[in-house]
């Protein structure tokens, strides 16, 4: 049973890591960006996106965590993340259809 | 009464602790599928991500969201399962309201990607079909 747990605990922060080096890369990759052909609206676009992709990883170690961790704690964190997630969706939304009419 | 010999399994005096004993067993089970089901989605898009950034494929950050969100939204399902066979067994309230948070967290999130699923779908998408990703 141990090794069930402990395994899950490696693959939520496996999942962590992921989606942090995803909205790393967005990041590094808009600053590049940005830096070669100058600032735009595809610099926080390229942002937005990546981060709303590693959020999709933050939730999957958040439903994990609430399988190791089924705390008070652990659901509002959840339901944190899963707030910002479509916050940042409805973000990336507003950039695409700014983009499209401008 | 009868002696079961599966592991795990040591004789009670009645059948709502055999029942007990089951249902926590079924539980784990159809909690550990959710969670394989959340590990083998993350990984195959970790793979796609990576032959994406090598330029191997042409996946969007939007096809491997949509991707990851089938992964979560089927593995949701199994842990919708498992609380509900916890809330078979949870001995105190204080549990059941736990688990009753955690049913409401759970379904918001399946809501919520079963809807952007949906709408991606329905969204024409001539590159997807273009890079045959």
């Amino acid at each position: 049973m141990d090794l069930y747990y402990v395994g899950l605990d490696v693959l939520r922060s496996a999942l962590l890591f992921v989606g942090s080096v995803v909205i790393f890369i967005g990041v590094a990759w808009a600053v590049l960006e940005a830096l070669r052909v100058g600032f735009g609206p595809h610099v926080p676009r390229r942002m937005v996106d990546n981060m709303a992709l590693g959020l999709e990883f933050f939730i999957g170690a958040g439903l994990l965590n609430l399988i190791i961790n089924p705390t008070w704690t652990a659901v509002q964190v959840t339901a944190l993340i899963i707030v910002v997630r479509k916050l940042v969706t409805i973000s990336f939304n507003r950039l695409e259809r700014g983009s499209g009419e401008g | 009464m009868l002696l079961f010999t599966f592991p795990g399994f040591r004789y009670y005096g009645g059948v709502e602790e055999f029942l007990v004993v089951a249902v926590g067993y079924l539980r784990l089970a159809v909690e550990a599928i959710g969670a394989a089901v959340i590990g083998i989605g993350a990984s195959a898009t970790v793979f796609r991500y990576v032959l994406s950034l090598l330029g191997l494929r042409k996946y969007t950050n939007s096809d491997l969201r949509l991707y990851l969100g089938r992964f979560l939204a089927l593995g949701l399902e199994f842990q919708l399962a498992s609380d509900i066979l916890a809330t078979a067994v949870a001995p105190t309230f204080e549990e059941v309201q736990l688990l009753a948070a955690i049913v409401v967290i759970r379904t918001v999130l399946n809501y919520f990607l079963q809807k952007e699923l949906e709408r991606e779908q329905d969204l024409p998408r001539p590159a997807r079909d273009a890079s045959g990703g």
